[in-house]
């Protein structure tokens, strides 16, 4: 209990330290006031239409009055609305969120089942041509930038063929399953080929490692099968940097796969963020950015609790410390 | 006496162990000093390159020796080829029906952008500002991390604890999306965003997202070796810490550093390719890698692949091999620790 | 408990394990190990025999060929194991499969790393129930339970749920135990079973090896570094030395009229409580023999006290002792006028016991 206590107090300090360096950078950026008017009301404000502004974001106010008001507003969920569109910024960022969380779940999802058995495989015979194979492939997909796959994606199966459409077209994926899957199937694999390359090589160097483990051996004289041996035996106690990693990466291809939201016209939290950004949106730059380290700090959260339904001696640990 | 025998404890179990890996090992080295040199050969060839794009023999159907468009479609009126052409060794690839313009036909073998630029000569001038930007990047990122990373890892302390906890919280961003924040906020902001850009608002934006990453590997090395029996016989003879630390510590780390410094290359090229895809990298007559990337994407609908894709190899060959290198680098690093 | 899997009664003649000439080598960059380089004996239905010998002796490696544990690349592996009388070497993988776990199992030196540390005790054990028995889930685990009772293990209901972390170093060895009868296997081999518990332990996990040795009818092999520790639960003894057997008698035999040097300064080598403390223990000096270049000789000579010409170049086949089962490999065995001779002069110089302390 102290611990999930202790973890708690952890990431609200993150995510208020993430914030307030936000709002910080957004509010001593050199002419901050004068570019949030200016994309407030457009080029050629008056003046009166610039003070306007100013006391209705609360630019005069001192800088840490702001951002408890901020604070308050974020938690009270009040979070105001776009400049341009004039759209409430709740209802963009739960039209962005969904289109990432699905991006994010597709991608991770290819990446983890075939990093997966490649691994194990791979491991299991080590040095093999098999092995030798994948691990030059994936040394040449981590030399791969997203904004190189995607254009080749999209001109083998989009243009060559016209399997999939592009733009991408999001649609729920109740409303027409088909459509949702041809949407995101292009976008997942350009993040999913990194992604993959990367779990492949974790998950075999600490699978060979579990691998020359008495244990093993043991399972081997019980006339266990190799199969059952990899899954059953070697799998679990080799998946703590797999996690690890697959967790980092919720973070941050919730926000961070901008390119390909931006190549495939996606209208996820990358682009969103960034387009504010552009657009010198910046209150909802500023509550993108706390969603998504809202995002990062609960998933770590929830890793935690992976490690321990991995190996019980985590979990032995916790309940004494 | 008794370390000898922990050595030779069940020589016949442990032998085959290391064997399994043995022959095969042995082919894996021999291919990989060929993809070596492979990478180094292919690295030479960018740099000189790019150093000569200006007298590269294609450079005469390009237009970037022309201070503006306008120059060059004066200067060259009628002999510029102002079509789209395939690489000469693109038999399958349907040349457009119709040539724009008139001419000589050149092809080279990266084949001809729209304005009839040769592909390949734009992409040695496109290494310029990718390599450079991300070449100073790394190279500032890098000593601020050494530096932070060493006090860190020797001293300890609060100091340790401030230097891991502002890492942590800055990793806690996408590291796109920093970059693009830090180019926006260094960017003179009155202006639009894809106006002109200088270099450095770039490059500050590069070491600062290289920064977290590389200090905490910095650090992490630094501890391994303050722990060990020459850094502490130089204590207790009551040598300084920055002198431990600069004459001990920093030459047994420069081999890992090294390394770092490829494998950070690499990534910020590609960060620099990704800035330019949205349209945040240098101003517009200069090419760089990723834009010209993201300027061909446009014809891809039309089945033109080359104008995006020419390029694309390019960077891909560049990053491979500079990880190429990083890796041989790090194994033989590695290695050399094991043995000592 | 009736309801326990008793070892397969099947009648056959001759011994139940009979190997001859066994070799097994490694293919390394160093040339070829020669870690079982022809070794025979046979094993008779509920004996215990004992291999003992050095680290690298090929102890090891003798118990894990003869099971067929190791794995094939770059292993050379010839000769005949010979297991209720049909051909075993030859056999695939998945032939071998069935045999493991079922007609020959293995406790290892490590209870804490041969356990899985993320599978739950009780899975561990009913898992080659499930595997060689076809038992469903209700069975295994009432059967995992009663063979927790039987190797005496406190409280074992609590234990089918607990991780080996959970456990003592005593309980993680009869849990090693349990996994290995389960399934009712006509030989143990236990490799170093008590090296890496507490001295007051091991006589217990001996004590319990030995019982269910008597109980199931059962072969055992115990592969120990310590003559001290087969001296009681064994009916033979085999001495390794460099992949070779060297000497091999009934315990009772070998204690009474040990033949070589070298079981002799291995026995030297045990503490004995009598002795005044600080008594210098006695240590064979030297190391093992290098196994991709053997000696040439006798592979112990270059370590033996009572070294003579001969040893250094022909090597000592093996030869029958006064007793019919009481083989040996030594020209000048201990006993003999040459070694007596030795022997007076070592005691002359002074060395008194002591071989060659440290």
């Amino acid at each position: 209990m102290r611990y999930v206590l202790r973890r708690l107090a952890q990431t609200i300090l993150v995510v208020v330290l993430v914030t307030l360096l936000t709002s910080a950078a957004l509010r001593f950026m050199p002419n901050a006031t004068e570019v949030l008017v200016a994309a407030k009301t457009g080029p050629g404000a008056t003046k009166e239409q610039a003070e306007a502004v100013i006391k209705d974001l609360g630019l005069d106010k001192p800088f840490y009055v702001q951002y408890f008001s901020w604070m308050k507003d974020f938690v009270t969920g009040e979070w105001g609305n776009t400049f341009q569109t004039n759209q409430t910024i709740a209802s963009e960022v739960k039209r962005a969120l969904p289109i990432s969380v699905f991006l994010m779940i597709y991608g991770q999802l290819l990446a983890l089942s075939a990093a997966v058995p490649v691994a194990v495989w791979s491991a299991y015979r080590q040095n093999s041509r098999f092995d030798r194979m994948s691990a030059t492939t994936a040394f040449g997909m981590l030399s791969l930038p997203n904004y190189i796959v995607a254009p080749v994606l999209m001109l083998l199966f989009s243009v060559q063929r016209r399997w999939v459409p592009y733009p991408s077209i999001y649609s729920g994926l109740w409303d027409d399953p088909v459509a949702h899957l041809k949407a995101f199937v292009l976008p997942s694999i350009t993040i999913a080929l990194p992604l993959f390359a990367g779990y492949m090589r974790l998950l075999r160097a600490d699978m060979i490692g579990t691998l020359q483990s008495e244990f093993i051996t043991t399972a081997r004289a019980k006339g266990v099968s190799t199969r059952n041996i990899l899954f059953r035996h070697a799998l679990r106690p080799s998946l703590f940097s797999l996690v690890t990693a697959t967790a980092v990466n919720v973070g941050a291809l919730m926000g961070g796969v901008v390119i390909v939201e931006q190549f495939f016209l996606l209208n996820g939290m990358g682009r969103l963020t960034v387009e504010s950004i552009f657009r010198r949106e910046f209150p909802t730059v500023q509550y993108c950015v706390a969603i998504l380290a809202l995002i990062y700090v609960s998933i770590n959260l929830f890793v935690d609790m992976i490690y321990a339904w991995i190996d019980p001696r985590v979990r032995a640990g916790r309940a004494l410390g | 006496m008794s370390d000898i025998e922990i050595v030779e404890d069940d020589v016949s179990l442990i032998v085959p162990i290391i064997d399994e890996a043995g022959s095969p090992k042995v082919r894996v080295r021999r291919r990989g000093r060929v993809t070596k040199w492979l990478a180094i050969g292919w690295l030479t060839f960018i740099v000189v390159s790019a150093i000569g794009a200006n007298s590269l023999p294609y450079i005469n159907h390009s237009c970037d020796q022309f201070e503006s468009k306008l120059d060059c479609s004066t200067a060259l009126n009628g002999s510029l080829k102002k079509i789209e052409l395939p690489p000469t060794w693109a038999f399958f690839a349907d040349p457009p029906k119709e040539p724009v313009g008139g001419g000589a036909t050149h092809v080279g073998i990266m084949g001809t952008d729209r304005n009839g630029y040769d592909i390949f000569a734009r992409a040695m001038l496109g290494a310029r500002p990718s390599l450079t930007i991300a070449g100073l990047a790394i190279t500032f990122g890098l000593a601020i991390a050494t530096i932070l990373g060493m006090i860190a890892g020797y001293f300890r302390g609060w100091v340790d604890v401030l230097i891991e906890n502002i890492t942590n919280v800055l990793l806690a961003f996408p590291a796109l999306l920093l970059v693009i924040f830090c180019v926006t906020f260094f960017t003179d902001n009155t202006q639009s965003a894809a106006s002109a850009r200088p270099l450095w608002p770039i490059i500050l934006a590069l070491v600062i997202v290289s920064i977290p990453p590389l200090t905490r590997l910095v650090r992490a090395n630094t501890i391994s070796y303050a722990q060990r029996d020459f850094v502490v016989a130089a204590r207790s003879l009551g040598a300084k810490g920055s002198r431990i630390m600069f004459k001990e510590i920093l030459p047994n780390i420069v081999p890992a550093l090294v390394s770092f410094a490829l494998t950070g290359l690499a990534l910020l090229i590609v960060a620099e390719g990704a800035l330019a895809f949205l349209g945040l990298s240098v101003e517009a007559p200069t090419p760089t890698w990723g834009k010209m990337i993201s300027a061909g994407t446009e014809r891809l609908r039309n089945d033109v692949w080359w104008i995006s894709l020419m390029p694309a190899l390019t960077m891909f060959l560049t990053v491979l091999s500079i990880n190429l290198l990083g890796d041989v680098l790090s194994q033989r690093f590695n290695t050399r620790e094991a043995i000592a | 408990m009736n309801t326990r899997i008793q070892a397969a009664t099947r009648q056959i003649d001759g011994p139940l394990l009979k190997v001859t000439d066994l070799r097994t080598h490694f293919r390394t960059e160093r040339g070829l190990v020669r870690s079982v380089d022809g070794v025979s004996f046979s094993l008779d239905r509920g004996k215990a025999l004992g291999i003992v010998g050095e680290s690298g002796s090929g102890k090891t490696v003798l118990s894990r060929s003869i099971m067929g544990l190791l794995p094939s690349r770059n292993t050379e592996r010839s000769g005949s194991v010979i297991f209720e009388g049909a051909e075993i070497i030859d056999r695939s993988l998945k032939e071998r499969r069935k045999i493991w776990g079922r007609e020959m199992s293995m406790i290892f030196q490590d209870p804490m790393t041969s356990l899985n540390p993320v599978m739950r005790v009780g899975k561990q054990i009913s898992e080659g129930l499930s595997i060689h028995l076809g038992m469903d889930k209700q069975n295994a685990r009432e059967t995992a339970l009663k063979l927790l009772y039987d190797v005496r293990i406190p409280e074992p209901e609590k234990r089918l749920d607990q991780y080996a972390f959970e456990l003592s170093g005593g309980m993680r060895q009869r849990v090693m135990i349990a996994i290995a009868l389960a399934c009712g296997p006509t030989i143990l081999f236990a490799d170093e079973p008590t090296t890496a518990l507490d001295v007051t332990v091991q006589a217990q996990i001996l004590e319990l090896i030995g019982d269910q040795r008597r109980d199931r009818n059962m072969s055992v092999i115990l592969v120990t570094h310590d003559l001290g520790v087969v001296a009681g639960h064994t009916d033979e003894i085999a001495v390794m030395y460099g992949g070779k057997l060297v000497e091999k008698a009934p315990t009772r035999t070998l204690f009474a009229n040990m033949k070589m040097p070298y079981t002799e300064a291995l026995l030297r080598s045990i503490p004995n409580i009598e002795d005044p403390s600080h008594t210098r223990l006695n240590v064979i000096t030297g190391r093992p023999p290098d196994l991709v270049n053997p000696p040439q000789g006798c592979r112990f000579s270059p370590r033996c006290e009572y070294v003579q010409p001969k040893c250094v170049t022909e090597e000592p086949p093996l030869l029958t002792a006064e007793h019919l089962d009481h083989v040996y490999a030594c020209w000048y065995p201990v006993g003999s006028p040459v070694y007596r001779e030795k022997r007076a002069q070592l005691d002359r110089q002074g060395s008194g016991a002591t071989v060659g302390a440290v």
